[in-house]
């Protein structure tokens, strides 16, 4: 076993990992962004390492800081967390270089899974589908009604160009079929400026369920039960359980055994997790994710696993302690993603700040897996995740009037949190009966009325010193000392008089969808040609500079309107230009 | 009442709130458009909408025409967050929202009612223009459309007035948008031109699309007869109640004040370049220095190198001139000095205060700009700064050089104060240019080579030295330097703190403003 690791993230996950290195006698390295200095991850670990920065960019995922502090505190494994370097295979390849142990799969099956065209192909590969559809471009009416006739209705028909459902038509039967492909591609065409559009199986009310995976070097791999997520909005998860309910037992098994044959597909070692959509006995292969997911915990608690437990030991080249047939679930798990976010008329605004009260609830069946304790700051450039409440009940039943309960006690002030949202989604007939799917949160869940917990400021105290623990750096490595500062110093400002909450708006900056433009580059103003950044036969995309321009001692990138190739370049550095010059001539790719 | 006369009360009204939906839904759809009543609830809170004239054409007789229900307008006051506003919304199920002769009659009356109880007006049009068969009842008379105008112009400054165009706005149509303080405008629907590109053809011989001739593109981007552009009704009528937001119901309050909330990133020196050619993005300024997602840009479009739009401040709403290096280098041009004017117009109107941020090279100089008359439009920018009496702080980012100064509220034109980053410079023009100006004879008889660079760098070094930043402040040219992380808090500090001040300006009927 390992006897150092570096655990390259913060907030509540890296608390859950060195929770567990800690428990197995591993010493545990953190590392910091400024605006992290007395994060709790900071204060559990025993040592802790600042990478400077704010942003994520700026620290956590700044590959050669962290290399720099695996030398500087010789770990030897690192524990990627979610998010951040969690599937990046080249920090998985470069640390893996220097000798050190990636807690996670190999940069391979990072790389075969994170790539949706290969992560499609490797589990057809091994016979397991995703929703049927075609990524050829429609030609004709005809294609779809044939694939109607293969696969059923209803089919969806896609702007290839496309995203956020814009674009997207239902076809319900044959009938539909002209009338729903015209629809969808003009709207194509008005929205994206392409009219091209493939199609797909329409699912009208999927679920999400998913299968924990946990696979050693010698190569065992099981799965550990199922969980069901589909309470989410906009693909962000809220709500998770485990076991995936209402499903027939031998689905279950099929789902499981297929996930299995999927990470054996490309060699997977490590946890991991195998995404479906479920309907009517069905199920749709949607992707892997190759790391310990956010909801890990309901999964544990039904199964009494550690899960990153096992990820350390599997990591450190032991066999997996237990047998597919000695997986064993038990109960009924649920977990509530607790964000810092105003759900106020269903918006999920993100609300940093600090925490001024953080009491979450215990008593039987209860866990919080926290990252903040009161006194804490929610930065506004990280993930808002205050923590986990996870709860164990004998039934699902049991487990939701649990959860309810728990939610009711738990106390989080100074930030708003999506309490009230998740109290409406447990409370919810829909939800109790097992009637919800992944659209139901944003299609049916009403939160209108449903008020943010208003964020409540320090109630002002006397003048009185207070106990701190304060933390100092030197040379980059953090010690604990203890003083004394006036509380003032440390509190919030409270709310002013007067005001009222403003009404959320999206802001003015709608310049409508960007327009591609005819490919002949003018400058816009007066000048000289300083740089031409292109050459004749070269490629460029919409947005990429062809020349800079300078004039009244300043440089003008002019870019590129439309994405093609250069067919002519008709300046070189040094010429004058006058305001609507054409400089460069693009010819548009074709579409 | 006899049951009957009940019934038939009942039956037109119910008739007149339908419009012509009945044969018009399906073309409405087609057009990704929404039924005027629609809109008027999405524009209001629910159920607050108070209706004038419903009755108007109503069939009381045979023989009259029955699909006129209304006369194609839908006026009266609503609420929009919790505030009162006047409405008009043409209805394009009934004669594609022309106008007949109660259709302007209800429209004049609706700006009565602004006029008398001081009402922001929200104009949600969309008409193919006047009914050529009315045309003696509504055209030329005293209370004809001219007095939709007249009126529309007397409204000007006293309450806020704003249009979201969903359609056509055609020839004096296409004033309404025109009298009005901000235009949305639905792109791919929305239009506006005085001819329509067929009558244009006919009568001066032009071939040209109706997007050329006046679609929301070209207005946003050329014309600036609009201000910004939206993707469908719903996002117009989103962004109209997002504009009312930061300005008070009429000229002799103050804006609302909100929560305030943190700036979305961290004001620091990171944001300009090293390089002083260098261009840069002058919102991450703005992001840092004002409430996380409060700004509200307009005409984000048209002009780029000067940024308009209003933000929050520790919850209360500014009014933000900026300068964006991002963009043909910041220089001022005739365009962006419209667009500013236009813009402390509208802040000095509502009591809003502004914040100017200088970047600027100076106006732009040329042949091309001079015949464009970039001097008048430079005037018309320093003289709406001038009158701008509503409290202003200028802020020297980088640079000010020349009229760039005057014309973002410099020293002179009595700001609360002048405030400089450190890495501010200000000079009436650039050290390069000065050299080569003052210099040029004597430049030109040293050989080039070694001695002329050295001479020239040593002039640089001697006119850096003569406009340098301390010797400013310490000759009480600006009012202070600030650090990139105090910037937020001297604002606001000196913006409250001015809630006493003067307005008056100067006493005369009104100036003679170069336009």
């Amino acid at each position: 076993m390992f006897s150092k690791v570096l655990i390259a993230n913060r907030g509540e996950i890296a608390v859950r990992v060195i929770r567990a290195c800690r428990e197995m006698g591993i010493t545990t390295v953190a590392v910091y962004s400024d605006l992290d200095r007395d994060a709790l991850h900071v204060r559990l670990a025993d040592e802790a390492y600042a990478l400077g920065g704010q942003t994520a960019a700026e620290s956590y995922i700044d590959a050669d800081k962290i290399l720099d502090v695996i030398k500087r505190s010789g770990a030897e494994a690192v524990h990627p967390g979610y998010g951040f370097f969690s599937e990046n295979s080249d920090f998985a390849r470069r640390i893996t270089e220097m000798g050190v142990k990636f807690i996670g799969p190999g940069p391979d099956a990072i790389d075969v899974m994170g790539d949706k065209i290969s992560a499609r192909l490797a589990a057809e590969k091994v016979g397991v589908h995703g929703v049927p559809g075609t990524t050829d471009i429609i030609e004709n009416p005809d294609q779809v009604a044939a694939f109607g006739e293969q696969f059923g209705y209803p089919i969806a028909i896609k702007a290839a160009y496309g995203g956020g459902g814009r674009g997207m038509k239902v076809v319900n039967g044959p009938d539909d079929v002209v009338s729903a492909l015209e629809s969808a591609q003009r709207e194509a065409l008005s929205y994206f400026g392409r009219d091209e559009c493939y199609m797909e199986r329409y699912l009208t009310g999927p679920r999400h369920v998913e299968v924990q995976l946990i696979a050693d070097s010698h190569g065992n791999c099981i799965y550990v039960g199922t969980r069901d997520c589909s309470a989410q909005r906009r693909h962000q998860k809220l709500v998770e359980e485990a076991p995936a309910a209402g499903i027939p037992e031998h689905i279950l098994k099929e789902m499981g055994e297929a996930a299995v044959a999927v990470a054996k597909g490309c060699d997977y070692e490590n946890a991991g997790t195998v995404e479906f959509l479920y309907q009517d006995e069905s199920f749709y292969y949607l992707e892997m994710n190759t790391r310990l997911q956010v909801e890990h915990p309901v999964s544990e608690l039904v199964t009494e696993l550690d899960l990153v437990e096992l990820q350390l030991r599997v990591a450190a080249g032991e066999p997996l302690p237990l047998t597919q047939e000695e997986v064993e679930i038990r109960g009924h798990a649920i977990e509530i993603r607790i964000n810092c976010e105003d759900v106020a008329e269903g918006k999920f605004l993100p609300s940093p700040g600090p925490i001024h009260t953080l009491k979450p609830s215990s008593g039987y069946g209860v866990r919080w897996d926290g990252g903040y304790e009161a006194g804490d700051e929610i930065s506004q450039y990280y993930d808002n995740l205050a923590g986990k409440l996870c709860v164990w009940g004998r039934d699902r039943d049991v487990a939701i009037a649990r959860a309810i309960r728990a939610l009711e006690e738990t106390v989080i002030e100074g930030v708003a949190t999506t309490i009230p949202a998740d109290l409406a989604i447990l409370r919810h007939p829909d939800f109790q009966a097992l009637k919800h799917t992944t659209k139901w949160v944003e299609d049916t869940l009403d939160l209108t009325g449903i008020g943010s917990v208003a964020p409540s400021g320090d109630a002002s105290e006397a003048e009185t010193k207070v106990k701190r623990d304060l933390d100092v750096e030197v040379n980059g490595k953090k010690f604990s000392v203890s003083v004394f500062v006036p509380e003032s110093q440390i509190g919030a400002v409270g709310p002013v008089g007067g005001t009222k909450a403003r009404p959320k708006r999206k802001g003015g900056a709608a310049g409508g969808a960007a327009v591609a433009g005819s490919g002949s580059i003018a400058v816009p103003m007066q000048g000289t040609i300083v740089k031409v950044e292109v050459a004749e036969g070269d490629s460029v995309a919409q947005g990429d500079t062809v020349v800079v321009l300078e004039a009244m001692k300043m440089e003008n990138n002019v870019a590129a309107d439309v994405t093609g190739t250069v067919k002519e370049v008709k300046v070189e550095v040094g010429a004058s230009v006058t305001a609507g010059q054409v400089v460069v001539v693009i010819e548009p790719a074709e579409a | 009442m006899s049951g009957e006369q009940q019934q038939r009360i009942a039956g037109a009204r119910e008739r007149a709130l339908q419009g012509n939906l009945a044969n018009g839904a399906e073309k409405l759809a087609s057009q990704n458009k929404l039924f005027v009543r629609d809109r008027i609830d999405l524009l209001c809170d629910p159920g607050t909408f108070v209706e004038d004239q419903l009755l108007a054409n109503a069939p009381y007789r045979h023989g009259m025409d029955p699909d006129l229900p209304a006369d194609g307008v839908v006026t009266g006051v609503g609420e929009v967050d919790g505030r009162a506003v006047c409405i008009m919304a043409n209805d394009p199920t009934v004669k594609a929202g022309s106008w007949g002769a109660r259709t302007v009659e209800k429209i004049v009356r609706l700006t009565e009612t602004a006029l008398r109880d001081e009402l922001p007006v929200v104009w949600l049009v969309d008409s193919a223009g006047a009914r050529i068969t009315d045309q003696v009842e509504l055209f030329p008379g005293r209370r004809g459309a001219g007095r939709i105008f007249y009126n529309q112009v007397r409204l000007s400054g006293k309450v806020p007035q704003v249009c979201c165009l969903f359609g056509p706005s055609a020839a004096g149509g296409a004033y309404i948008p025109a009298f009005t303080d901000l235009v949305i405008m639905v792109e791919g629907n929305a239009s506006m031109y005085l001819g329509s590109p067929r009558m244009a053809e006919m009568v001066i011989g032009e071939k040209a699309t109706l997007e050329e001739t006046g679609g929301a593109r070209m207005h946003a981007t050329v014309s600036g007869c609009g201000d910004n552009l939206a993707v469908d009704d719903e996002d117009a009528i989103e962004q109209a109640r997002a504009y009312l937001t930061y300005l008070p119901s009429r000229w002799t309050e103050d804006p609302p004040r909100y929560e305030p909330l943190p700036p979305a990133r961290i004001l620091d020196a990171s944001i300009v370049p090293e390089e002083e050619t260098a261009g840069y993005d002058m919102h991450e300024l703005i992001d840092g220095l004002i409430d996380a997602e409060s700004f509200f840009e307009i005409k984000p479009l048209f002009a780029p190198e000067l940024v308009t739009g209003f933000g929050l401040l520790e919850g209360r709403p500014v009014g933000i001139v900026a300068n964006n290096p991002m963009h043909r280098g910041g220089v001022l041009f005739t365009d962006s000095a419209d667009k500013a004017a236009r813009f402390i117009w509208l802040c000095d109107a509502f009591n809003v205060p502004l914040i100017f941020l200088a970047d600027v090279p100076g106006f732009m100089i040329g042949t091309q700009v001079e015949r464009e008359g970039i001097i008048r439009h430079g005037a018309k920018m320093i003289t709406a700064v001038s009158e701008a009496t509503v409290p202003k702080v200028s802020i020297i980012v980088r640079k000010a050089y020349g009229a760039g100064l005057y014309a973002m509220s410099g020293p002179a034109f009595e700001p609360q104060a002048t405030l400089a980053l450190p890495t501010a410079k200000i000079a009436v023009m650039g050290p390069e240019a000065a050299v080569n100006a003052v210099f040029a004879n004597k430049i030109a008889q040293i050989p080039e080579g070694p001695e002329r660079d050295a001479f020239i760098d040593e002039q640089r070094r001697l006119y850096e030295e003569d406009v340098d930043l301390m010797r400013l402040a310490s000759e009480l040219v600006i009012d202070g330097i600030v650090e990139w992380d105090e910037l937020r808090v001297e604002i606001d500090r000196r913006l409250v703190r001015s809630a006493g001040k003067d307005r008056h300006f100067s006493s005369r009927r009104h100036g003679v403003p170069p336009v």
